[in-house]
């Protein structure tokens, strides 16, 4: 049947109104939402139902299973393989000339560098890989040789703690690398020198020329530090409030201090215009107020009377994924470690109540910008909610961070009274670089910055170091850490990060809930 | 084919039926609209979309049914027929909010005034017309397709479309009446 007349045509122009009315964002997300909180409800329902059954079976199989073994394997000795593992290691060690998997470079040995990690690496991985668990030995603590700015910082500044030590890397697991600029900071290095580095060189080590603007990624210029100790008898004080002032009096930089009692502020970070310097700096909690002015780099304040946390610990923990093709490995690792992320915050933590709220974006042309949800007591919900979720899209290589920040920042209850206020970012590529996605960033961070809330990137391993410079400034200015995925052997050569000091390794769901744990104990 | 129904990539395509949330961005707005005409209320037709998409998700994770969907047209198809079924179904029970009703210009207010006014009529016919003008005229399914999804016969559905041409012809001839 066709009705192609002119009363057909005209119909079917009319119901093209149709496209217009859409639904709204929220409604798909309250939809997923609901899918997520039924999962859990079935998911409780059968547990019980089947925990009768699960008593008996299990039993019969543990008894079944110690007859087969006592048959079958009666000379079985689980230390054999072990013995071969440390076997292999101790062969990879000497070939090195190390006692470990340690490896120095000298500084002015350059630049094929990259070359000798990834002949070390490949004879390492060649040792091991006939281990039948696929284990292979590194170092996770590197130098770097590319840049004399960086060396004579690290030289400076880097402790060589734990140099020398090794991880066991199983190959099935992911792992991240931390380098916490706050912590490592040497004056007018660190971030400065990394722009330096970024202009003449990339991740990768080869000679691109990458071009940043002159006056800092994505308009924040952070070389101009000042660090703040609150201590109220002696005892750190969370929660503080820091405000720097400048010489008309006017605030221009407002952080919260961390669970150690420091908070950061920055010189002329946002606007190198104005006079932003900061002269003198008041903080305050609980009624008690200490003004200091702003002479050294390093400041303690005693905030003596202010009482000390002593109510309920709640963490606010978010994670904003970015959920385009490129991070799907990064988002399955996330899918599958967040729920033993969470227990281990709950078990290591007694007491502790933590909101999970998890947020995803990609960008203007895909099927969302930002799929935020909201902050949720019941985390099964939200982890409901991370696994209904997959990445899709490609397109350019730019993406909404910036959307997604201020999503996060301003669209969120964020709690006033949390211990601490997490904010991972997970990520591969930055947003673009145009003067409203920088006035977004600016926005999001300040108002990060005055809420307490710490960011803590997680890019990919491979991220170029436009994305690495803006994570790096977006922790540092928030009080959070810069946090990587590492690759393994095979892919070593993107993964040496020539940008960083010496950096740990660390297994995915360990390095996450060690980093959660610093901001809490 | 029909509209909406697209992805010749059979790798994307597994990769989206996998997915709930991949279906819901694909088919929302479809199984949206069905909800909003059928239901003319905005937050009833707002629950019956969730209802649809959580009925969809119970039937990927039917574990006696592993393999629900044979192809995207077929999960296009199983999406109205329950969107409709699930409307009726609310719209039977006593329990619909009679607070927010749906703006009588809903459509207008979207889009250029003349179309979306048409468009306001059309919905505004009874049910079966409705329906199947949108299924014919808007999701470009065929009579014999239309027949299916809604469990009636080629005939019944040619006859109802022809009389919801016929309303439809009527109305607008008043409407110019009333304008000259």
């Amino acid at each position: 049947m066709k009705h192609d007349d002119s009363l057909g045509l005209l119909i079917k122009e009319s119901l093209k109104s149709l496209d217009n009315i859409k639904p709204d964002e929220s409604l798909k997300a309250k939809t997923l939402e609901r899918i997520a909180k039924y999962n859990l409800t079935q998911t409780t329902a059968k547990r019980s139902r089947l925990n009768y059954k699960r008593i008996s079976s299990v039993a019969a199989m543990f008894i079944l299973m110690c007859i087969t073994f006592s048959i079958l394997c009666p000379k079985y000795t689980p230390q054999k393989e072990f013995n071969h593992y440390n076997d292999n290691l101790s062969t990879c060690s000497q070939s090195c000339g190390n006692n470990t998997a340690y490896y120095d470079h000298s500084y002015n040995k350059s630049p094929n560098l990259i070359d000798d990690f990834v002949e070390f690496f490949n004879y390492s991985g060649k040792a091991l890989m006939t281990d039948k668990e696929k284990k292979s030995t590194v170092s996770y603590s590197y130098y770097n040789s590319f840049n004399s700015n960086i060396i004579s910082c690290l030289e400076d500044g880097i402790s060589n703690e734990n140099v020398g030590e090794s991880i066991v890397i199983d190959e099935s697991n992911k792992y991240i690398g931390e380098w916490n600029d706050n912590k490592n900071w040497v004056s007018s290095c660190s971030l400065k020198s990394l722009s330096a580095l970024s202009s003449s060189i990339d991740s990768s080590g080869s000679s691109t020329v990458i071009k940043l603007p002159t006056d800092g990624v994505f308009g924040m210029t952070l070389t101009d530090r000042i660090k703040i100790s609150v201590i109220s008898n002696g005892i750190p004080v969370n929660r503080a409030t820091v405000i720097g002032y400048n010489e008309k009096d006017c605030a221009v930089y407002k952080a919260v201090s961390d669970n150690n009692g420091r908070a950061y502020l920055f010189n002329n970070v946002f606007d190198k215009s104005a006079d932003n310097k900061i002269k003198y700096i008041e903080v305050s909690k609980n009624d008690v107020t200490e003004t200091i002015n702003a002479g050294a780099d390093i400041i303690d304040v005693d905030l003596s009377g202010t009482a000390v946390e002593a109510d309920e610990k709640i963490l606010d923990l978010m994670f904003i994924i970015n959920t385009k093709s490129s991070m799907k490995d990064e988002f399955e690792t996330i899918k599958n470690s967040i729920s033993d992320i969470i227990q281990n915050i709950r078990s290591q933590n007694p007491g502790i109540k933590v909101r999970l709220s998890i947020n995803f974006y990609r960008d203007k042309s895909e099927l969302y910008l930002t799929r935020p949800f909201k902050f949720f007591e019941n985390t099964d919900i939200a982890i409901n909610i991370m696994k209904s979720q997959s990445c899709l899209g490609s397109g350019d290589y730019e993406e909404a961070l910036d959307y997604a920040l201020v999503n996060a920042v301003y669209e969120h209850s964020w709690s006033d009274n949390a211990y601490a206020k997490l904010l991972f970012v997970m990520n591969d590529s930055p947003p673009r670089q145009t003067v409203e996605a920088n006035a977004r960033i600016i926005d999001a961070v300040k108002t990060a910055t005055e809420q307490g809330i710490r960011i803590i990137p997680v890019t990919s391993s491979g991220t170029d170091t436009v994305t690495e410079f803006l994570a790096r400034s977006l922790a540092t200015a928030t009080g959070g850490t810069y946090t990587f995925f590492y690759k393994n052997a095979g892919d070593i050569k993107y993964d040496v990060k020539n940008t960083v000091g010496n950096f740990k390794l660390y297994e995915f769901t360990e390095g996450i809930t060690k980093i959660i744990n610093e901001y809490l104990q | 084919m029909p509209k909406g129904g697209v992805s010749p990539d059979a790798d994307l395509r597994s990769d989206i039926c996998s997915d709930i949330s991949a279906l819901i961005d694909r088919y929302s707005d479809m199984v949206y609209h069905l909800c909003i005409i059928n239901m003319k209320h905005q937050y009833d037709a707002e629950d019956a979309y969730q209802d649809v998409f959580l009925k969809l998700h119970l039937k990927l994770n039917n574990k006696d049914d592993t393999d629900p969907f044979e192809n995207e047209e077929h999960i296009k198809a199983w999406l109205i027929r329950v969107t409709i079924n699930q409307c009726k179904t609310m719209k039977n029970t006593a329990s619909r909010r009679n607070d927010v009703q749906l703006d009588e210009n809903f459509i207008s207010s979207a889009s250029d005034p003349y179309h979306a006014g048409i468009a306001d009529y059309i919905l505004e016919l009874p049910d079966k017309y409705h329906q199947v003008i949108y299924l014919f005229y808007y999701e470009q399914y065929s009579t014999n397709e239309i027949a299916d999804m809604l469990s009636r016969s080629d005939g019944a559905i040619r006859t109802a479309l022809t009389r919801a041409r016929k309303l439809i012809k009527k109305i607008l001839e008043r409407r110019s009446k009333d304008e000259t």
